[in-house]
């Protein structure tokens, strides 16, 4: 099992950072009741965590007891479609997003089905339903989730997570209860690795902890895999123990020096067929694109740097309103070079 | 009074009146098709029944429809009357609340009743000594001081610092439409800046407001604003010494 499951805390006594929400969420653990909640934060910050830790003081260990349930569902057009749950007697949890176009069907059906019956053997009268990743649905979906949620009110409670809130129609926020769970500080991510180490036996030196914290970009799950890694990876983990990088962040390393190289349409050739071949290994399109605009920006100039952003900018926009993916990336990367030439030549003017 | 069965005193006082009412609410709402359809609606039976129209913007009400009715505007409430509502809730459920946090809550509300009882029940659920703080959080607004190390950053005029602050701000989880928001009235007020460059920060904005609302990213969004916040600071920075 990875460290970042065998070490996830169960209860909200056991959370280690974020004292206050943890005081808010115990009160509204005790409390007789729960209002629909929306949990906000960027990934890697203990959303999840939070709420199973939730869940378990307002039901109690009956939550645990977890199953995996593969529902299928029939289309309007007659197509079936298959989508995994977790479910416990109290609660269900599903990723509506993974049902594609089909999402409100699938986010309908199933607090319908929730609701229809009597929650059982607890002392609460409501069932809850974890819906996961809710600013990927669709806006139908979210739309149909609003009317569903209010209809259903008295025997059915949403908990919604999802990390960027601005694609979450207003409707549906201000339904809920918003908790935004900030990302964990350096010194948040250093002690919790720290005392990992020490349940697993390994000695984590505070300046490598430091160092894995920073370059996990402040994300305790990347962090907490970083540190496996690099057990697995080195006898003895000491301050000078290499971070290592994934495979696909080295790639755009690469291409990002590259493109800094040469600007011609021979290498923009070469820059499309890497990012091809960072797509097809399913690198979402808009963290590439993100990270490599922070790469070429590493090391030039503070008038390029704005001209770049403001490129970033407006093709992550059409990135996410258009179709296809390659042409916006590729868009970016020729804008990149002919920017950085244009720059190139005035200096010698 | 009882309306199905009035009885002789409610006959006297209230006689009824000799038409019937039909509320739509949300009618903004209305496709233009339907708000046509309603015009005819409306002239045919004005004589037994009127219509009442409810809506948030009366410049989406087509305007053949909004020149048949009469038009009450309301406008958002008065501060001091709100406050006065919701002391007489906080006393009505016997929770201590004090004056900062009530004025708190008044502010983040922008004069929305309906918003301002629910984040006064949410933020006394949820802490038994409610501070500013608490309100903040439940409101999901972001307050000034979040944003005080990227204005910072900003004025330094280069690009480093703003970009390590804003990523540092933007892992905080605040929702990306908010802190567009409450920049802007930073910015507005910033005493350092020229109108000139106010205004192309504000074209900034309002650019980033609709790219999120098309779903565009939270980090590369903000640090664009961000980044032309730091050219505005330069440029009249540079416009004061010439």
């Amino acid at each position: 099992m990875l460290w970042v499951d065998q070490h996830r805390p169960k209860s909200l006594a056991g959370l280690s950072f974020h004292g206050p929400l943890t005081a808010r969420l115990s009160a509204m653990g005790s409390s007789a009741e729960l209002p629909h909640l929306l949990f906000y934060g960027p990934t890697g910050g203990g959303k999840k965590t939070r709420c199973s830790a939730l869940l378990r003081a307002v039901y109690g260990p009956g939550v645990d007891k977890l199953r995996l349930d593969s529902r299928s569902f029939t289309t309007p057009s007659k197509r079936t479609l298959a989508i995994n749950l977790i479910a416990s007697a109290h609660h269900i949890e599903l990723t509506p997003s993974d049902a594609g176009i089909y999402d409100r069907l699938v986010v309908n059906e199933v607090i319908k089905e929730m609701a229809s019956h009597q929650a059982i053997g607890g002392k609460r009268g409501f069932k809850v339903v974890v819906l996961n990743d809710v600013d990927r649905l669709s806006k139908q979906a979210q739309a149909g989730l609003r009317r569903t949620m209010e209809r259903y009110t008295s025997s059915c409670r949403l908990i919604l997570l999802c990390s960027n809130q601005s694609k979450v129609i207003e409707p549906l926020r201000s339904r809920c209860l918003g908790i935004r769970v900030p990302a964990p500080t350096v010194d948040e991510i250093s002690s919790v690795l720290t005392a990992v180490g020490e349940k697993e036996k390994i000695a984590v030196p505070p300046a490598f902890a430091a160092s894995l914290a920073r370059n996990s970009g402040r994300n305790l799950r990347r962090a907490l895999l970083m540190l496996e890694a690099a057990a697995v990876n080195s006898a003895a983990l000491t301050a000078q123990t290499q971070v290592v990088k994934t495979d696909w962040e080295q790639y755009i390393e690469t291409l990002a020096r590259e493109i800094t190289q040469e600007q011609s349409p021979a290498k923009l050739l070469v820059a499309r067929e890497k990012l091809y071949e960072l797509l097809i290994n399913c690198i979402p399109a808009t963290v590439i694109l993100k990270s490599l605009a922070f790469h070429l920006m590493q090391n030039i100039d503070d008038d390029l740097r704005h001209e770049i952003i403001s490129a970033a900018s407006f093709y992550e926009r059409r990135l996410c309103t258009g179709s296809k993916e390659i042409f916006h990336l590729e868009a970016f990367v020729a804008k990149f070079m002919s920017e950085y030439k244009r720059y190139l030549t005035n200096m010698f003017l | 009074m009882t309306c199905s069965q009035p009885t002789a005193e409610d006959k006297a006082n209230h006689p009824c009146p000799p038409f019937k009412l039909i509320i739509l609410d949300e009618s903004d709402t209305m496709t233009t098709d339907a708000q046509a359809a309603l015009r005819r609606i409306i002239e045919a039976h004005s004589k037994i029944t009127r219509f009442v129209l409810i809506c948030n913007y009366v410049t989406r009400i087509i305007a053949p429809l909004a020149s048949r009715c009469a038009k009450f505007r309301f406008k958002a409430l008065d501060p001091a009357e709100m406050k006065a509502r919701l002391g007489d809730i906080s006393r009505g459920e016997a929770v201590a609340v004090s004056e900062e946090v009530v004025d708190t809550i008044i502010e983040t509300s922008g004069g929305d009743m309906r918003r301002a009882v629910q984040t006064l029940q949410s933020t006394c659920t949820f802490s038994a000594e409610p501070t500013p703080e608490d309100v903040y959080e439940m409101s999901g607004i972001v307050p000034a001081k979040v944003l005080g190390p990227v204005v910072a950053a900003c004025k330094t005029g280069t690009f480093e610092p703003m970009q390590a602050a804003v990523t540092d701000m933007m892992v905080s989880g605040y929702p990306a439409a908010e802190v567009l928001k409450t920049l802007s009235a930073l910015v507005l007020k910033e005493p350092s800046l020229r109108d000139v460059d106010k205004a192309d920060v504000s074209i900034a904005l309002a650019g980033a407001g609709k790219n999120l609302a098309d779903g565009a990213d939270e980090e590369l969004q903000v640090m664009d604003v961000a980044a032309k916040l730091v050219r505005a600071f330069r440029d009249s920075k540079a416009a004061q010494a010439a």
